[in-house]
């Protein structure tokens, strides 16, 4: 138990980061190298939209300090990328030949951005939104006034027009989503009507229950034809249909793959020793169903636990739920778990010119919830959720009062006590 | 900034949750006339009767932190969360991650806000017109247990051991008018010295693993003969409790010895490797109840040695834990107030070595062990019965045993027996404490 | 002279007499034949309010004997008696008491050792605990056990010796049956044997004044030293009994003559040897014999540990032959236990003489006479040159 040993981690984004934190909990002298493809301090991509909304610069924007990581003991190799593994020989190669040897590995190497299926002869030029890289790139090409296309109105989409329609450079925005909502599977229609309308306010323009069906270089631009044969002229395109676990650097190492790394509910993969966390991963969700969840807090628990069991400090993942919060022009949205109706469902609502709230009943406990414009508290919701607590007695509540109630309801599960 | 420098204990903002007058938010108008934004939260729910104030707990590994794409928030020496709002882009990942409460978010500028406890000085604890929020200094804490350590600092357990902190504490409450016993076991480190070094200041014994409460009994008749006050305390394992010096144990009890025992339950036989003992949990596995094709760990649920010696004349019985100090700090003074017979504490003490289990556990699974009811506590004072920390609604016994290796081998249905067999129990005890109430001393 | 006014009292109620002369702090027993009417009777000095020590119910011997060190460590005297399983079963305290040094006296009413089970009469109990590191005295009447309980405080906390000791006698021949005892004043005890006083009679004990670490784990070289200094003290018991022998003479009038007790032996033609009532009906023979002109000689163990291996030989020098009756047997050996340390004390003489192992007495039955007498005869004709076993079995068929 006490021989010294050489964690590894690829991947410095959250899920990393957590797994150094996690691995530095217990004093040990084992040895920690983190390595990240990119050549800036380590950072989240979650900063992309408010890094180019400018409500924060670039300096502002490091995971951790450069001092962290000399505390923890932690050798970063920055601008390197892993390109393959030899589980056998306990080693990654790197992009420069080199091979560094573990004992133990984690794999948070995140996702990479999905391409649509779209015509496109002329190579137009489509960009991504999900690299400090990309922001860049995006920066150079934006202009006063540029017309700019974005393929989906997934969380990345609309937090990119978000931050596209507060730059006082008057950029046109059209999002294309063949959906005939907005956030598709994250709000349900009535919501997401709402976040529709907040955008449209704003000079957004919306191309719902329609697909990108080919790109072409015009005169004027870049037309991008519809799949209604509708077409609209803009300057740049940048696809956000989605991402998907970083895994092609795996194959042949023996790692066992799905759609992600497949990890247990420890993290751990098939492979003893190596494991897998954050946005590459394919763990549990908290009802016991594979599956990525590409989004921060499940990064991080699931970094922590990763980091917990390479130091020997059994673990385990209690299972992702969904949960998102965006602020949308200074309006708070929020949906927590499954905020679909069902027919085992009921759903109580409560809505007025201010704000709306949803919640979706099974039983006794809570399994979604949806706001807008109405605070709450989605950790404490996730709880309850997570945790099955009955709470159906106090659905009234609940709803009128959603942030109080959550966290009385919270409190007293997590206390598993009686609160006063 | 957190990597092991923090201390484990720290001065902190304790909360009487939901001990609030109702309609009073003095804190949260303090914490914002202080730091502009509130950091704590009053919940006033009429509906449910229900008046209390929240805040952030300071966890010792933040999921906030973690969460937090900014890095804007980071763990100081201290042990304090702290949130740069300067660098809050109102993500709301921290909120997302946060189970407790503990991020108060500001839907009107849409930034996280947490607190910082105002490093040490808190505004709202200053407010508070009762005794709800408090500033609890950690000296203030050890206060409690004011005596000096007996025990030299050199003389120690495996680090991280529960039974030690267990030892010092209580002879940090019972000071320096005692003999302490023990007996071949792990505490034996502490308390009876090597070969001509003497570890402790008290006057000690190791007796047999069969004979320490009867020697007692003859140390402590005499000491009341010539009219002393000194205490008779002994620190001893169950092995020596719950199996082989059970007879003795039982005995003394009977004959109401007015000594103190206190049993420090580690379930099973550390000191010689790891084999169960009597008072070892369902299901465990160790060196003597392996798991395998064909065994799956002890195949028997542990003895209730504390309710046997409820039951076996004891005045004074409780069962403690070490992750409840004051608790246990409590339980010590009222049975070494009690001259009218035994006394008997049982002290709950996960030996993570024997149970496979990370060295800087033994807290959390003392403290899980009491919220998935898997060890209830509680007092026997005089045959009237009382919990001492009730659990209405029990955590899922996994959040208990996914901490201890020596479970892993079990499956989901095992689990399930080992859940069922904690509600009994503490139903059990429930149902002592209803038939024979406790209505103060 | 006080040697006290003469009482009917049989061997356990000669021996609570003693306990209650000995004012002890505390009492611990349990309940076993054939020691329980020593019990009964304390319990009675209790209810008539003369004993005024703690009395302990304890539930079992090992607790008897650990109450009654923990009073002992705590500067106290303490009194315990057990018999046969009782004895084997307080066995580990029996040898942590001796290893830290805890000046009790306990009375030992032998019986056989189960199994086969019986209650009657053997010294096998007593030789299962020989080589616990307790002093062990073997008493051969009534009044040899009071008086012997009276010198066994005396032995056991001296400063120069410091040690559990063991007064032992047979079951029923001596602990129930009577016979005339002199029972000595208070005040002649009190001069003898000083009372406990509070602090202990300067010894080391355990109390908040002077902490000390009782049992302290000990590894390597102060192991053996332990083991050196536990010897050291034993050698000078012995030495002790000879003198407190001489010094109770003076102050009772009764004198047993300390580690052993020769009869006739000096000018013997060959030696009897034995250890408790065995004796009596041994000193017969010899007069008998004696009287038809054989030189007969018997020498009596009264301190069976430590061995007076040196005396014994001694007497043994220029002996022709020497016969042991034992109550006892030693399976390995199969002998007697009392044989295996005569002969490895006569490993001392110069010349090699014939030594006769007899078995004999056990489950009470009756050592004889004519038993004894044949045992005589047979160790006087192999020191004649006659060929003979060397163990016999008396009175078996
Ligand atoms: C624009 C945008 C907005 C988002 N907004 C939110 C939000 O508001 N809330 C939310 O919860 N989530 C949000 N997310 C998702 C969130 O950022 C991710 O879930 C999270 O960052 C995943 O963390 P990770 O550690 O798994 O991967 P990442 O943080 O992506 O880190 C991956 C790391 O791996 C490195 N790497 C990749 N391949 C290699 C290789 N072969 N060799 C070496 N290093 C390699 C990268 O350089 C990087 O350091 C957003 C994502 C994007 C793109």
């Amino acid at each position: 138990m006490n021989s010294i040993r050489q964690h590894v981690i690829v991947g410095a984004g959250t899920a990393g980061i957590s797994a150094v934190e996690a691995l530095r909990k217990a004093p040990s002298d084992d040895s920690i190298t983190l390595i990240s493809a990119e050549s800036d301090a380590p950072y989240s991509p979650t900063v992309l939209p408010h890094l180019l909304a400018g409500r924060i610069d670039e300096r502002q924007v490091a995971l951790r300090s450069a001092d962290f990581f000399d505390r923890a003991r932690c050798r970063l190799m920055l601008g390197r990328t892993v390109t393959g593994l030899d589980a056998e020989r306990r080693t990654v190669s790197l992009d420069d030949g080199s091979r560094v040897s573990f004992d133990r590995l984690l794999l948070a190497v995140g996702s990479e951005p999905l391409m649509p299926k779209i015509e496109n002869p002329d190579r137009v030029e489509c960009l991504s939104f999900t690299r400090i890289g990309d922001l860049r790139t995006l920066r150079t090409r934006l202009k006063r006034g540029s017309r700019v296309a974005i393929l989906g109105a997934g969380l990345i989409g609309m937090e990119l027009a978000d931050a596209l329609a507060h730059l006082p450079l008057g950029i046109r925005v059209l999002v294309v989503e063949q959906e005939k909502q907005v956030l598709p599977r994250t709000f349900n229609e009535t919501l997401a009507d709402e976040v529709l309308e907040l955008f449209q306010n704003k000079g957004v323009a919306f191309a719902l229950g329609r697909r990108a069906a080919a790109l072409e270089k015009t005169r004027d631009g870049i037309a991008v034809t519809l799949s209604d044969a509708s077409a609209h002229v803009v300057d740049l395109v940048v696809a956000c249909v989605g991402v998907r676990p970083r895994i092609g650097f795996l194959a042949g190492s023996g790692v066992a793959v799905g759609r992600g790394i497949l990890a247990d509910r420890r993290m751990a993969t098939n492979l003893a020793g190596i494991y897998a966390a954050g946005d590459a991963a394919e763990g549990f969700s908290a009802d016991g169903a594979a599956g990525c969840h590409p989004v921060l807090p499940t990064a991080a628990a699931q970094g922590r636990v990763a980091g917990a069991n390479m130091a020997d400090r059994p673990a385990g993942h209690e299972g992702w739920l969904p949960a998102n919060f965006f602020n949308f022009f200074g309006k708070v949205a929020v949906s927590v778990g499954d905020a679909s109706a069902g027919p085992e469902r009921e759903s109580l609502k409560r809505s007025n010119g201010a704000g709306h709230a949803e919640l979706f009943f099974e039983g006794e406990r809570l399994v979604g919830a949806n706001f807008l414009g109405v605070p709450t508290d989605p950790g404490s919701l996730s709880m309850l959720i997570k945790k099955r607590v009955a709470v159906k007695e106090h659905r009234e509540l609940l709803l009128n009062r959603p942030l109080e109630a959550s966290r009385w309801l919270a409190a007293r599960a997590q206390r598993g006590e009686r609160v006063k | 900034m957190s990597l092991q420098t923090v201390p484990v204990v720290r001065d902190t903002l304790a909360i009487d949750f939901g001990a609030c007058p109702p309609g009073c938010s003095e804190c949260v108008k303090a914490c914002e006339q202080h730091r502009s934004v509130a950091r704590i939260a009053t919940l006033h729910l009429p509906e449910v009767s229900f008046h209390g104030a929240i805040t952030c707990l300071q966890c010792s590994e933040p999921a906030c932190r973690d969460a937090c794409p900014t890095g804007a928030i980071s763990r100081d020496d201290a042990g304090v969360a702290r949130l740069d709002r300067g660098r809050c882009v109102g993500c709301g990942a921290c909120a997302i991650a946060c189970e407790w409460g503990g991020i108060s978010f500001d839907f009107g500028t849409i930034r996280a806000a947490k607190c910082d406890t105002c490093d040490g000085d808190p505004a709202c604890a200053r407010a508070c017109p009762t005794d709800v929020l408090r500033w609890v200094e950690s000296r203030r804490l050890f206060e409690r247990f004011s005596h000096p350590d007996p025990f030299t600092k050199g003389a120690s357990l495996c680090p991280g051991c529960a039974g030690e902190l267990g030892f010092r504490l209580a002879f940090r409450v019972i000071g320096d008018d005692a003999v302490v016993f023990v007996g071949p076991g792990c505490a034996c480190a502490l308390a009876n010295g090597l070969g001509a070094e003497a570890t402790t200041r008290l006057p000690s014994a190791m007796a047999l693993m069969t004979n320490i409460p009867s020697l007692m009994t003859g140390v402590a008749r005499r000491l009341r003969q010539t009219g002393k006050r000194t205490r008779c305390v002994a620190f001893v394992g169950d092995g020596a409790t719950a199996d082989v010096g059970f007879q003795p144990l039982s005995g003394a009890a009977e004959r109401g010895e007015p000594i103190v025992y206190i049993c420090y339950d580690n379930e099973g036989y550390m000191n010689t490797g790891v084999q169960r003992s009597g008072t070892t949990s369902h299901g465990a596995r160790t060196m003597t109840s392996p798991a395998g094709p064909r065994l799956k760990g002890k195949g028997q649920p542990a003895k209730e040695v504390p309710l046997m010696m409820a039951f076996n004349g004891a005045a004074y019985v409780a069962t403690a834990n070490i992750a409840y100090p004051e608790d246990f700090e409590a339980k010590l003074r009222r049975a070494l107030d009690v001259e009218d017979g035994l006394s008997y504490l049982h002290l709950y003490s996960p030996c993570y070595v024997g149970w496979e289990s990370p060295m800087d556990s033994v807290l959390q699974i003392s403290r899980r062990a009491v919220e998935t009811r898997m060890f209830p506590m509680w007092e026997a004072d005089h045959g009237k019965f009382r919990i001492t920390h009730p659990v209405d609604q029990a955590r899922p016994i996994e959040e208990f045993t996914s901490l201890i290796g020596r479970f892993r081998h079990l499956g989901h249905d095992d689990l399930k027996m080992l859940a069922e067999e904690a509600q009994a129990r503490y139903r059990r005890i429930e149902a002592l404490c209803q038939a024979m109430p406790f209505n103060g001393r | 002279m006080n040697n006290g006014a003469a009482r009917l009292l049989d061997g356990n109620k000669a021996a609570a007499h003693a306990v209650l002369l000995c004012r002890p702090d505390l009492v611990a027993a349990y309940p076993i034949t054939p020691q329980t009417p020593l019990l009964e009777q304390l319990y009675k000095f209790k209810a008539e309010g003369r004993l005024v020590a703690e009395t302990v119910e304890v539930e079992g011997e090992n607790s008897a004997l650990s109450a009654a060190m923990g009073t002992t460590v705590a500067g106290g005297r303490a009194f315990t008696a057990t018999s046969s399983m009782g004895l084997t079963f307080m066995y580990d305290a029996y040898l942590f008491a001796s290893g830290t040094r805890v000046p009790v006296v306990m009375v030992i009413a032998m019986r056989e050792q189960t199994a086969p089970t019986t209650v009657s009469c053997g010294q096998q109990d007593l030789m299962m605990v020989k080589e616990g590191g307790w002093i062990q005295l073997v008493c051969e009447s009534c009044q040899e056990i009071l008086d012997s309980i009276i010198v066994a405080y005396r032995l056991a906390e001296d400063p120069q010796v410091q040690l559990p000791v063991n007064v032992c006698y047979e079951g029923y021949y001596l602990s129930h049956l009577s016979e005339a005892v002199k029972v000595p004043s208070q005040e002649a005890v009190d001069q003898f044997l000083e009372p406990v006083r509070a602090n202990g009679n300067q010894r080391p004990v355990l109390s908040t004044e002077h902490p000390m670490t009782y049992g302290t784990f000990v590894v390597g070289d102060l192991y053996a030293e332990y083991r050196y200094k536990h010897c050291q003290a034993m050698q000078r018991a012995a030495g002790l009994l000879d003198s407190l022998d001489g010094a109770f003479a003076g102050a009772f009038g009764r004198s047993y003559g300390g580690a052993l007790e020769p009869y006739r032996a000096d000018d013997a033609e060959f030696l009897m040897v034995t250890m408790g009532t065995a004796s009596g009906t041994l000193k017969g023979v010899v007069d008998q014999l004696r009287g038809e002109g054989v030189a007969a000689g018997l020498v009596r163990i009264r301190m069976f540990r430590p061995f007076p291996r040196r005396q014994l030989a001694e007497l043994m020098r220029g002996k022709r032959a020497v016969g042991v009756v034992d109550r006892s047997v030693s399976f390995g050996w199969d002998a007697g236990h009392l044989f295996i340390d005569v002969k490895a004390a006569a490993q001392d003489l110069e010349r090699r003489i014939p030594i006769v192992s007899f078995i004999g007495g056990l489950a009470g039955t009756d050592l004889r006479h004519d038993l004894l007498e044949g045992a005589a005869r047979a160790t006087l004709a192999r020191g004649r040159g006659e060929p003979g076993e060397e163990v016999v079995w008396l009175g078996l068929e």
